[in-house]
């Protein structure tokens, strides 16, 4: 009844998720500027800012993959071509 | 807080409070508001029928029974209770207030924000707090002290406007809920936040019974009101359990549909101003996908575009990638850290 596609669409979003976790846990929880309060605002900013790019680079993967994928699912009967 | 007894008491009386009161309240909303005029047009059946909207009222007055219900049998949870039916009242209002009067595409999402503001400012006297700001995610736990009272109503926001537009075809957005709240109530059983159950079972006993009179061909629509504060509602409960990332995994298939009609659509866009519909109904009441390329790429649209399909097929379509979603959420629960 549902085609394949769209399950792999729903599994490629989880796994991009599950390696942005991975990133902002190992590799951006860890960024870290010296003591003083300043420098915490500062850091507190650049750790938001890489998990927007990180989120930001997840749409816009996974846009990417989808029109790839959507386009040859759906054959030109439902255009994707805004994607 | 484990497996207390006043927890177990709570959970099976919110979720059987919940549903009765859902059961008996729907028809009679149904009823009041068919006389009132209050319909919306059944667009997937021949002949197009009235069905009478708003129904989604008796949700919330089965999810204020259940917390009710749950304030007397375990009192320490006043907080959390509290929270959570006055975040699901706010939002319910929005819903109200959409359905009665309609509001813009922008607006919609603004006043779920402000109405996702109520926990924050409960946790500022809430002793001990709703919340400590941390963030339980795949390999480790993220403490965001000051960000998390700016991502909890975006949260509850984003949630709640989601499960607005993923109700595309009787049954769905009930039957979706049931499927994403009974995968909570494992989560939080496999997870040991055994005390986000109560709240987790009521959604999970509103939804049950609110499915039986909009399941197809339906009797009555939730409307924003439903539609709003049950997804306020999940967000909410998963945030009382700590279970935000596995509720994110859960809700996949309703997120990547809002997507795929926000990004086609070019933004924000209010439902009722879109002039091409994505589906068309045949003769015989089969859905077939709009080949007209300005409108909206939403699932039902590419369900239906290799075939034609029945209401029926297109729900339990919905369904079964929604359990999918959900299969995956309890995958990720062993990835994230007690």
């Amino acid at each position: 009844m549902v085609r394949l596609g769209f399950f792999l669409n729903i599994l490629f979003a989880w796994l991009l998720l599950i390696v942005l976790s991975y990133l902002t846990i190992n590799v951006i929880a860890s960024i870290t500027i010296p003591d003083g309060y300043i420098f915490k605002l500062i850091e507190a900013i650049v750790k938001a800012l890489s998990v927007a790019i990180l989120l930001a680079l997840w749409l816009y993967t996974w846009r990417r993959i989808s029109k790839l994928y959507f386009e040859k699912l759906l054959k030109g009967r439902v255009s994707v071509s805004s994607f | 807080m484990g497996f207390e007894i006043g927890l177990i008491y709570a959970t099976i009386l919110s979720l059987a409070s919940s549903f009765l009161a859902t059961l008996i309240a729907t028809p009679r909303i149904a009823e009041f508001n068919k006389r009132r005029g209050i319909v919306g047009v059944d667009y997937h059946k021949p002949g197009r029928p009235e069905i009478p909207e708003m129904g989604g009222l008796s949700m919330l007055i089965g999810l204020s029974i259940s917390s009710m219900v749950i304030l007397v049998l375990y009192p320490s949870s006043f907080w959390y209770t509290l929270s959570f039916i006055l975040t699901v009242l706010s939002v319910g209002c929005v819903g109200v207030v959409d359905d009665l009067l309609g509001l813009g595409a922008r607006v919609k999402p603004l006043l779920t924000f402000i109405a996702g503001l109520v926990p924050v400012l409960l946790n500022i006297p809430a002793y001990p707090k709703i919340y400590e700001g941390y963030l339980s995610v795949p390999f480790g736990r993220i403490r965001i002290t000051i960000l998390y009272n700016l991502l909890l109503p975006i949260g509850i926001a984003v949630s709640s406007n989601t499960m607005n537009m993923c109700d595309p075809v009787n049954g769905v957005m009930a039957g979706s809920s049931i499927i994403i709240s009974l995968t909570l109530l494992l989560a939080s059983l496999f997870t040991d936040r055994f005390y986000a159950s109560p709240y987790i079972a009521s959604i999970l006993g509103c939804a049950l019974a609110f499915y039986i009179y909009n399941r197809y061909p339906a009797r009555v629509f939730p409307g924003d009101t439903g539609t709003l504060s049950l997804g306020a509602a999940i967000a909410y409960a998963s945030v009382i359990g700590r279970l935000e990332f596995i509720a994110l995994i859960a809700m996949l298939t309703q997120i990547l549909n809002a997507l795929f009609t926000l990004i086609s659509l070019g933004g924000l866009i209010e439902r009722r101003s879109i002039s091409e519909r994505p589906v068309r109904v045949l003769d015989d009441g089969r859905i077939v996908a709009s080949v007209n390329p300005q409108a909206p790429i939403t699932l039902t649209r590419m369900f239906t575009a290799s075939r034609p399909m029945s209401e029926r097929e297109v729900a339990y379509s919905f369904f079964i990638l929604t359990s999918f979603s959900c299969i995956l959420a309890l995958i990720t629960i062993p990835l994230i850290p007690r």
